[in-house]
């Protein structure tokens, strides 16, 4: 498994992919189509960042990527193998982090679950002590190494989890929200770490995250579903091309300002956190900011006024609430 | 995956299980005690229905009590390597099934490292205590010795896999339903409770049950039957060893399938 074989083939190829859940049963069984007929194709190396609003479908369709749940329609291969069919198989080539939830060994120290996790994984003495040596140093993993899984932090349980998911070095890393409750520090280190196993080893990898500052540094792709569906796919510029280049102006006005004087044509006007000051979302290609700062003149005297930047997640927010289609 | 790496896997899981429950120690004792009294309690309550009716159908107090000590022996096998299997539910109810599908080990193995459980072998210890006492007032042990020991371990061995085998099924259900619990008193421990008797007992098509949905009557009458010369022959301690393996292998069967209609948790 060391030596990576370059094939040019796609490592993911999905042919909608289809579940659907039955929550009840019998007669009053109700249907939640989870992930509806869904098509994606993966190649080796890629760093896809898989977004979509809550219940969108993501972690079940990771599920059936790496073999947990049987698909309900379609078919999917990843790395040539069929996830459900061949699960014990293709899990020796695949890392798994799921945020939610721990996969390592609640009462042991982090030492024992990797022990473990060498014989599960089929991995040789010289080979568990290289990786693991890499593994404490990026992951700084020596200061906890013998501290029970229960009394760790979140963030140093993370980076536990990080490299039992790596520890055999698998060709695929597939990550539900590895990030959900980290600090910022905690983050970065993340995604530090990430960006040098995607970069350096062509790892390919698959996350899931919320937060799209982790998108914004780290994936080469996104795929955004919602309510089961596949909305985009393609580059994070390649998005913005397609929605408008997003931005956001946070204005402050000296006293209450004249709200009619701020609709105008192309400038959403959002939110504001007092009865001050306003947030406006514009397309960067059509306005900049002293021409709307112009335009609000008349609605009171400014006092202050500062950029947003965030890009994706104003994007995000109009892809999810909005009805799907991209403005082309 | 072959025998051997599945051994090296399971023993290293086991490892590690045992390593984690070792932080609970000082639960060891405690089981112990409270399981003989449990034992010791039931064994005198059978014990005294046997002798209120002088003996079952030509079976005498000593014989019940070894068929009795040869239930409790296989039982506490059972219960000291597979004991998490019969609260799999837990694992579906929570999703714990999703961590242990991402490992490259199959399901159940996953499961049975996950099981090992020291504090049941008391449980063994006081059946082949039981299983000594009443075989020794009966002088089974008087000619042939060793043979008898040997029909008295495969029937242990038969016992195992058939509570294996019964409670992989049953944790298979699960996959389904949410009601393992509610059956498991039905199709499993009344079975196995009703096999710590002479099943001659029974009426012939209750009898027909155990030795075919409820296959109780391999681990413990059909071979107890051979080992106090009641008629059938030693074959029969074979024949019983492969009724109980083959039930596993059927129980291992449906246990795969149903892992396939594992539909994990909403989080
Ligand atoms: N095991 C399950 N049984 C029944 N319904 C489920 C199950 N898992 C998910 N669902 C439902 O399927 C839909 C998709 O859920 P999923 O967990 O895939 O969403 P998600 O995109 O991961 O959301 P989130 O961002 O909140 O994690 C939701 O409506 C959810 O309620
Ligand atoms: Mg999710």
């Amino acid at each position: 498994m060391s030596e990576r074989t370059q094939t040019r083939s796609p490592i993911i190829v999905a042919d909608n992919l289809e579940k659907t859940f039955f929550r009840g049963r019998g007669r009053k069984a109700v249907q939640i189509p989870a992930v509806k007929p869904l098509s994606l194709t993966v190649e080796p190396g890629e760093f896809i960042g898989f977004l979509g609003p809550n219940g969108a479908g993501k972690s079940t369709t990771i599920k059936m990527l790496i073999g947990i749940l049987e698909p309900s329609g379609g078919t999917v291969h990843v790395d040539g193998l069929i996830p459900a069919k061949h699960r014990v198989h293709l899990a020796l080539r695949l890392g798994v982090v799921f945020g939610q939830r721990t996969q390592l060994w609640w009462d042991l120290p982090l030492l024992e679950s990797y022990r473990l996790l060498k014989v599960m994984y089929r991995v040789n003495e010289a080979d568990y002590r290289r990786q693991m040596e890499t593994l404490v140093e990026l992951l700084d993993l020596s200061s906890f190494w013998h501290t029970p899984v229960r009394q760790l932090s979140l963030g140093q349980r993370m980076r536990g989890e990080l490299a039992a998911a790596l520890l055999h070095r698998p060709k695929i890393l597939v990550l539900d929200e590895p990030t959900i409750g980290l600090d910022v520090t905690a983050k970065s280190d993340v995604r530090r770490f990430l960006l040098r196993e995607n970069r350096e080893r062509r790892t390919t990898i698959v996350l899931t995250t919320h937060d799209m500052s982790d998108v914004e540094e780290l994936c080469t792709r996104i795929v955004v579903i919602n309510q089961g569906i596949k909305m985009f796919d393609g580059t994070v510029n390649h998005l913005e091309e397609r929605t408008g280049a997003l931005s956001a102006l946070h204005v402050t006005f000296q006293t209450t300002p004249l709200w009619d004087a701020i609709n105008l044509p192309g400038i959403e006007h959002l939110s504001s956190d007092d009865d001050r000051s306003v947030l406006l979302h514009y397309n960067r290609r059509q306005f900049t900011p002293p021409q709307i700062l112009e335009q609000i003149r008349e609605a009171g005297r400014i006092e202050d006024f500062r950029m947003e930047e965030p890009r994706l997640e104003l994007i995000m927010r109009t892809l999810y609430e909005g009805d799907g289609r991209l403005g082309e | 995956m072959g025998i051997l790496s599945g051994l090296r896997l399971y023993t290293a899981m086991a490892r590690t299980t045992l390593q984690s429950r070792a932080i609970y120690r000082a639960n060891f004792g405690l089981s112990l005690v409270f399981n003989s009294i449990m034992v010791t309690a039931e064994l005198i309550v059978t014990l005294l229905l046997v002798h209120r009716v002088h003996g079952i159908l030509g079976w005498n107090t000593a014989q019940v009590m070894l068929l009795f000590g040869m239930a409790t022996t296989s039982g506490g096998t059972y219960r000291t390597f597979l004991s998490e299997l019969s609260y799999f539910d837990k694992y579906l109810v929570n999703g714990e099934f999703d961590a242990v599908l991402t490992r490259p080990v199959p399901a159940w193995l996953a499961v049975a490292g996950r099981s090992v459980d020291p504090d049941q072998i008391g449980l063994v210890i006081e059946g082949m205590a039981i299983v000594a006492v009443s075989g020794t007032i009966l002088g089974i042990f008087r000619l042939d010795a060793w043979l008898v020991i040997g029909e008295l371990l495969a029937a242990v061995v038969s016992g195992t896999l058939i509570w294996m085998a019964m409670v992989t099924a049953l944790a298979a259900l699960g996959f389904w339903t949410t009601r393992v619990d509610t059956l498991q008193p039905m199709v499993l421990y009344g079975p196995q409770t009703a096999a710590t008797f002479p099943l001659s007992v029974y009426p012939t098509d209750i009898r027909m049950l155990f030795y075919s949905i409820f296959p109780v009557a391999f681990g413990t009458y059909l071979p107890a039957m051979v080992i106090l010369r009641k008629g059938p022959g030693a074959v029969m301690v074979l024949v019983s060893l492969f009724a109980a393996a083959a039930a596993l292998a059927l129980a291992l069967r449906f246990w795969r399938f149903a892992v396939r209609h594992y539909t994990s948790t909403g989080t």
